[in-house]
């Protein structure tokens, strides 16, 4: 029975097979990798480029092959054989340099030449940074463009990326830095409280506060990076000026009278900050539009004479111009003291509930302010101190704001110079009402003091009347 | 085979009813003394051609004969142009006109054979298929020993034309939609109406579940083994009212055959099988994508680079959590295991017969820690207190626990969503920094994604549920031709669901003042009704020619449904995990009352001429609660508004008329019907005014729900149905054809109000939809010899659905999807843009000009790697006006083929369902290819687009995706068609000898064993819900899996 019906069960199951076998699903067709580049990996992509051999060598001899063949997003930056032909044998033949510079080649995500509409500072993996901008990195052309693998983007250069020393590498190591200019900017090195990564080993009984490691509390920093620039951040890109050695002297030189101190030395080190302080700033100006006159940090003019530029060095972070010449003027470097009186550092006698600070309409100026005003406190050379720091020694004009509009009498008050008692000015009255601004007097300070008082000192009375003290500021101008 | 010839329970009955009848028929012809005329004949065996001994011919109420051993017999008959009936034991009843004839032969094919010549059961009673004039489909599941795990709805998927049921998910017993001849109503319900043993079976859902877009269906609590069979009814479905819209489905439980005691015990296993995977990235690509996501989200290199899952040095302490690959979807998904057990006892005497079974099923899901248990009981009897007074009880009680996790659309929830999104390189448990794995289970992860395995362990979903549905039945015969009857039953349902969502290792939700992190919930549902059908039945053959018979009765149906739940979110800890554990400040309480009456009295005549000719009048009178006083049809009586709805149909059977005597047409029947029908599921209280409750700083108030209309009232579908059944071959080939048209008017429909009234919109009976098509069936009866038996069949149907309501139509959304509803189209079409590929370069997409208006008014303009969307009228603006129709989820053609192979001992059943043609909006594929976020998509993501003149169609990776890439749009649309090899079993009668155990099969049972589809994902078969406007939309529900079952009955 069976035997009749075997040629059709045979046909049948042919049929089902054929059917079967046709039948490739159409999630698989969906879900396959279309394009042969998504196939391969960047390291792949690259050993398959004739022109990229030697760069595909230096991979393999540095590991990142195994980096950019792993599945984060990279961008190779890869200059042909020809250009790393010429590649010094002190890099290539250096397994440190090499790994530095093939690193300055490699960068995290991925950037289109397309998409980089606007200079971008990309982070290379030697935690460096090229400008990028459309088809230019650096100095380089992207010649052939945006080759996507599965991880990442090609871009092949007709140059080399060359891995530079940052600004601070090159004045620490580099043989061409002025030697003068770079040994005091590393001199100012020092240790600074930081418990950033301090070790807790305890905590103090009588105040709570933690006891930490010894030498775990402390960085070892340099006053320049705080307190300028830190020339070292990759991210960011600076223009730093060093005098040559002759240059500097003279600078420092220039600037010795303003720092007159007890000693040579600390009159020295004095100017010498207050030369290297305005010599560094966050932009990058190129040699051909660099501007005659930067505006530094500290918002001083410092003079850029082109003839005086001895040598021009680009670094990763920037640029360092050698100049045998700047005449930074004194007038722009020192700035007038501008003391707000409510703002003080200390009063000789606790009289908070007789203090005043006031908000007025100065009807001189049309602006508004705030003032202090100390009234009945009952002391006799009641006294208010201002702190100012790191005076040069030089002569200033001072002049304040005092209003008296709380009493219909006049009174007086004088400001000591140094100490509240200070003979340098005599009482002054202050006017009532009056909105203007009075000139006091010139006094000069003979020696540079990192810290120095100014006092605000009452008439010598106990009558409420006679010894009130109000300002709203004190101006000290320099007098050249 | 002798073995089985109680296999077929029903055409055993048939033929002990038909010797009852014979009996006293024959007692009747003595006494009218009519005309006798002798023929004599022989009647064969079809697949042996010899002739049957023992096989009963009869003329009804006149006379009967029983064949010798050659098959012959000879038999007084009233007249040459009478019909005789022929049956026997198993083999299939025909019943067959004379047509002048007084010799006949008949060749008898097996009782598996599907002829017209069946008994099917009717809402009002049983008849012959051929005599009827409606359009019915009958399905016999009396064998339903093979498909112990499925559900009625699901059971009648490809075995009925016209009839699509969609299964919801792959979840255990969440069953089908079901759609009859397409849609009747937008916002009403498109369920045919479930009749089991006489008896409402409520399918209504009283309140969305707490558990996410789980659907409790309570056919889940029917065990398929106790269905007897089951008739589709598909037209002239009046009788039933505003109820009988959408057609009815019709279940008869067993009940017992014989009188002698008789057990039937089934036991099964099964394993079922994990889908195949969605091929999502693995770790290396996704973080290459993630990398290029998170750039393009603007984080700079150093920060993308800081990522722990970026850094590669082993010695960082987190390098083993982030440096894995895993797979989530295996995580999540399992085989299970699948256990039935079943017994079932008949038996009595000639008082009383009962049948009872008791079923035990435990059936797993394929993600882990999902299952559904079900207890059942069913006693049904039949008794004879006396020759006159008869009655009968059905009395179910099932009891059912469903383990279950969220599922569908619920990014933090549900395991199979979040597996696919879950990022490769991280792990399901903790890990220390030199690589040791911990038991604990890890967080949720940096980018708020939940751990799936947290989900699977750790996060409580279940639910309990049972119901009792009872009733009695008392039967009178007043005299010989009328009859009073009437059935009183009851149902008590009860679900209750819990959940709990962990704390850990779940991405916290917000509500609007508070975060939650975990989250619990209670919910009980409750439904009471009480159901009552009483009637007066006449029946009486006139002069051997005029049939009649005619009902006049009256239902009564009470409901009272209940739904109450509560929610609470951030218990203490995650060991507190009952509701009352939330804090107070952010518990939500609420739920919902409904009660509702109908009222339905009913008219039948049923009229048949000489068996040829046969007319059905059904007329029903509808009151219903829910109708509105101010009902702009029906009848008024006493103030309040009845539905009158009547339905004719008659049916010709043309091959029993003498000019079809040499005609090689076995049987032929034309059918006609028209209808008037009712749907009343407009809402329990839409003609009230209703209030809800609303919070307000913490100040619980009333506010108004809604605006009454009074006007509102039952949606009408009128249906016009032509249909006709051909046999030929020895009816071993029926052919079965129907055209229909069915129109519903007074279709609710949301009008929007105007602003001031402080409501959006309010339900009226503004909208009228149409819809036409075909239903076809065959059935062939390929090979019949004495081994070998072959059944094929085939059954499709066909819809076409088109909205009359005048207007600009109306948009939905759903799952992100626009579905527009519009005059002369059908309701639910995809309406979005359209996709032509990818900008391969910057050129490409300067000059073809395209641009998008932002939200704060400027302009971007489409660039390279971004989607070419089809710019319609030309603006160069990609707006809502570039909007088309994109797609059409109504399947072209839909049905299923059928094969029945019996060899010797052996029988292999074979299903294949299909659909063709329907669209399907893939929204879990938009989620894996929007490129646009940090959950993990699909591998063609890894062909997105990279760099100036990369050609593909995958657009490129940018975060949030402001370009609105993965709008709605064609790239979503997917061919859903399919075939499926949705059932096969084998099975084999063991031979044995006569004994304590009477028989014994074993069975090997495969189900969904293979899809022929392009869909790209798990599967093409989902329904997310049974609205008109969710179908075709993959939400990401659990998919279907493969099963493999085997099984033992025995027979004692």
């Amino acid at each position: 029975m069976m035997r009749r019906y075997k040629n059709w069960i045979i046909c049948l199951a042919g049929i089902l097979a054929l059917f079967f076998s046709g039948c490739k699903k159409q999630t698989d067709d969906h879900n396959e990798v279309t394009d042969g580049a998504l196939k391969n990996n960047l390291f792949e992509l690259i050993s398959a480029n004739p022109d990229l051999t030697t760069f595909a060598n230096f991979l393999k001899q540095t590991g990142y092959d195994q980096v950019i063949a792993s599945s984060r997003n990279y961008t190779a930056f890869a200059p042909v054989n020809s250009v790393l032909a010429t590649l010094d044998a002190s890099i290539s033949g250096n397994p440190d340099k090499l790994k530095k510079f093939i690193g300055n080649h490699l960068a995290n995500q991925l950037y289109y030449t397309a998409t980089i509409t606007a200079t971008t500072r990309i982070k290379m993996l030697n935690n460096k940074y090229n400008n990028m901008l459309g088809n230019k990195i650096g100095d380089a052309t992207i010649t052939v463009k945006d080759k996507y693998a599965s991880n990442g983007v090609l871009q092949v250069l007709d140059k080399m990326l060359p891995a530079l020393d940052n600004c601070w590498e090159f004045l620490s190591s580099n043989p061409l830095a002025p030697v003068k200019q770079k040994d005091f900017m590393l001199s100012l090195f020092q240790n600074v409280f930081d418990t950033t990564n301090a070790i807790v080993i305890g905590v103090n009984p009588v105040t709570g506060d933690p006891i930490y490691q010894p030498g775990s509390d402390s960085v070892y920093t340099n006053l320049f990076w705080n307190r300028v620039h830190d020339l070292r951040d990759e991210s960011k890109q600076f223009t730093l000026f060093m005098l040559t050695d002759a240059a500097w002297d003279a600078e420092v030189n220039k600037y010795k009278p303003y720092y007159v101190t007890g000693t040579t030395d600390s009159t020295t080190k004095a100017a010498s900050w207050s030369v290297v302080k305005d010599f560094a700033v966050d932009t990058v100006y190129d040699p051909a539009t660099i501007p005659d006159t930067i505006l530094s940090k500290f918002s001083t003019k410092v003079p850029v004479n082109r003839p005086a530029i001895v040598q021009t060095i680009k670094v990763s972070n920037g640029i360092v111009y050698i100049l045998s010449q700047a005449d930074v003027q004194p007038s722009s470097k020192f700035k007038p003291y501008l003391i707000q009186a409510e703002n003080y550092a200390a009063t000789s006698h606790d009289r908070r509930s007789n203090t005043y600070f006031r908000d007025r309409y100065n009807t001189v100026t049309g602006k508004d302010f705030r003032d202090v005003l100390v009234l009945s406190h009952g002391v006799a050379l009641f006294n208010i101190r201002y702190d100012i720091t790191e005076v040069p020694s030089i002569k200033y004009k001072a002049y304040w704001v005092a209003v008296n509009d709380f009493q219909t009498v006049t009174h007086t008050q004088k400001l000591g110079i140094g100490i509240a008692t200070s003979t340098t000015f005599g009482y002054t009255t202050v006017a009532l009402n009056n909105f203007n601004e009075v000139y006091i007097g010139e006094f000069t300070i003979s020696q540079y003091k990192p810290v120095f008082n100014i006092y605000l000192t009452a008439a010598n009375s106990t009558t409420a009347s006679a010894n009130p003290l109000v300002c709203d500021y004190i101006r000290l101008e320099p007098s050249f | 085979m002798y073995l089985f010839k109680s296999y077929n329970l029903k055409k055993t009955a048939a033929v002990f009813m038909l010797l009852l009848v014979l009996k006293t028929g024959g007692a009747q012809v003595a006494k009218t003394g009519a005309a006798k005329v002798p023929i004599t004949g022989t009647v064969t065996d079809a697949a042996t051609g010899k002739g049957l001994v023992g096989i009963r011919v009869s003329v009804e109420n006149f006379s009967a004969a029983i064949t010798d051993e050659n098959g012959k017999f000879s038999l007084n008959v009233p007249s040459l142009f009478t019909d005789v009936m022929i049956s026997g034991d198993g083999y299939e009843t025909r019943q067959l006109s004379l047509k002048g004839k007084n010799s006949i032969t008949v060749s008898l094919l097996d009782e598996y054979h599907q002829s017209f010549q069946e008994t099917v059961s009717l809402p009002l009673g049983k008849t012959l298929l051929r005599n009827i004039p409606a359009a019915v489909s009958k399905y016999d599941a009396a064998g339903e020993w093979t498909k112990p795990d499925e559900t009625v709805d699901a059971l009648l998927q490809g075995r009925v034309a016209g009839l699509n049921s969609i299964r919801r998910s792959g979840t255990p017993g969440v069953g089908a939609n079901l759609f009859l001849r397409g849609y009747n109503s937008l916002f009403g319900t498109n369920k045919p109406l479930i009749v089991i043993d006489d008896m409402l079976y409520d399918v209504n859902d009283y309140g969305e579940s707490i558990i996410a877009n789980n659907y409790t269906n309570p056919l889940a609590l029917i065990n398929v083994q106790d269905i007897d069979n089951i008739t589709v009814l598909k037209d002239a479905s009046s009788i039933y009212g505003a109820k009988g819209a959408n057609g009815a489905i019709i279940v008869t439980t067993a009940r017992a055959r014989q009188q002698a005691t008789k057990i039937d015990v089934g036991i099964y296993t099964g394993v079922t099988a994990v889908p195949e995977k969605l091929p999502v990235m693995n770790a290396g690509s996704y973080r290459t994508y993630l990398g290029e996501i998170l750039q393009s989200k603007g984080l700079s290199s150093s920060e993308i680079a800081a990522m722990p899952f970026m850094i590669d040095d082993q010695s960082h302490p987190e390098y083993y959590r982030y440096h894995n690959n895993t797979d989530w979807q295996k995580q999540i998904m399992k085989a299970g295991v699948n256990r039935n057990l079943f017994l079932k006892v008949t038996g009595g005497d000639n008082i009383a017969t009962y049948a009872l079974s008791v079923g035990y099923m435990k059936n797993e899901g394929i993600i882990k820690n999902t299952d559904l248990t079900r207890y059942n009981t069913r006693f049904n009897a039949e008794f004879n207190f006396s020759k006159k007074f008869t009655g009968s009880a059905n009395l179910s009680f099932t009891y059912n626990e469903q383990n279950l996790k969220d599922q569908g659309i619920s990014d933090k929830t549900a395991p199979v969503f979040v597996a696919l999104t879950k990022a490769p390189f991280l792990t399901a448990n903790e890990v220390n920094d030199k690589g040791v794995f911990s038991p604990n289970l890890e967080d949720a992860d940096i980018l708020g994604v939940s751990n799936p395995a947290v989900l699977i362990e750790n996060m409580q979903a279940f639910n309990k549920y049972y119901r009792f549905f009872g009733s009695f039945k008392f039967n009178y015969a007043i005299t010989k031709t009328l009859t009073a009857s009437t059935l009183f039953g009851v149902v008590y349902d009860k679900v209750r669901e819990n959940i709990f969502v962990p704390r850990k290792g779940v991405s916290n939700d917000t509500l609007n003042n508070a975060v939650a992190d975990s989250r619990l919930g209670s919910q009980v549902k409750r439904l009471f009704s009480v159901y009552s059908d009483s009637r007066i039945e006449f029946n009486k053959v006139f002069n051997r020619l005029h049939s009649i018979s005619s009902r006049l009765g009256l239902r009564y149906h009470h409901n009272n449904a209940e739904q109450d739940f509560a929610l609470g979110f951030n218990s203490a800890t995650d060991e507190l995990i009952s509701v009352q554990n939330g804090v107070g400040a952010l518990r939500q309480i609420g739920g919902g009352i409904g009660e509702w009456n109908w009222m339905n009295t009913y008219f039948n005549l049923d009229y048949g001429f000489n068996n040829r000719f046969f007319v059905s009048l059904n007329a029903a009178m509808d009151g219903s609660s829910r109708f509105g006083k101010e009902a702009a049809d029906g009848l008024a009586i006493g103030g309040v508004k009845y539905a009158v709805l009547p339905s004719l149909s008659a049916a010709w059977l043309a091959s029993s008329e003498d000019f079809m005597k040499g005609s090689f047409i076995d049987l032929l029947k034309f059918r006609a019907s028209y209808s008037f029908t009712g749907n009343d599921d407009i809402g329990n209280y839409t003609a009230r005014q209703t209030y809800i409750s609303q919070n307000l700083l913490g100040m619980q108030g009333l506010v108004r729900n809604s605006i009454p209309n009074p006007a509102i009232q039952w949606e009408t579908s009128k249906k016009l149905n032509f249909g006709a059944d051909i046999a030929v071959w020895n009816e071993r080939v029926g052919v079965s054809l129907d055209v229909y048209r069915s129109k519903t008017d007074n279709m609710l429909i949301y009008e929007p109000m105007v602003s001031p009234t402080g409501i959006d919109n309010i339900l009226t009976n503004g909208g009228s939809m149409v819809n036409m098509g075909f239903d076809a069936s065959v059935n062939v009866r390929v090979v019949n010899t004495k081994n070998l038996k072959w059944d094929i069949g085939a059954n499709a149907g066909k819809y076409k659905n088109e909205i009359k309501t005048p207007g600009t139509g109306f948009e939905t959304e759903f799952a992100g999807a626009t579905i527009l509803t519009r005059y002369d189209n059908p309701a639910n079409l995809f309406y979005g843009y359209k996709a032509n590929g990818v900008f391969s370069t910057a050129a490409e997409a300067v000059s073809a000009g395209l641009r998008k208006k932002n939200a704060d008014g400027s302009y971007s303009n489409f660039a390279a790697g971004d989607i070419r969307f089809a710019d319609l009228n030309g603006d160069h603006i990609i707006d809502e006006n570039d909007r088309q129709e994109i797609g059409d989820p109504n399947p072209d053609l839909f049905g299923g083929f059928t094969s029945r192979l019996a060899y010797k001992r052996f029988e292999l059943n074979i299903l294949f369902t299909f659909s063709q043609g329907n669209d399907v909006y893939n929204y879990v594929r938009r989620r894996l290819e929007s490129v646009s976020g940090v959950e993990n998509q699909l591998n063609s993501v890894v062909n997105r687009w990279r760099a100036d003149g990369h050609v593909t169609d995958m657009p490129k990776a940018t975060y949030g995706d402001p370009m609105g890439n993965s709008r709605f749009s064609d790239r979503w649309i997917e061919d859903g068609s399919y075939l499926r090899l949705r059932t096969a079993s084998l099975q084999y009668n063991i031979p044995l000898k006569e004994g304590f155990v009477k028989y014994a099969s074993v069975y090997v049972i495969g189900n969904n064993l293979l899809t022929f589809t392009k869909y790209m994902g798990y599967d093409p078969e989902f329904s997310a819900n049974p609205g008109v406007f969710a179908q075709g939309i993959d939400t990401g529900l659990d998919p279907q899996f493969r099963s493999v079952t085997l099984g033992v009955r025995v027979g004692l």
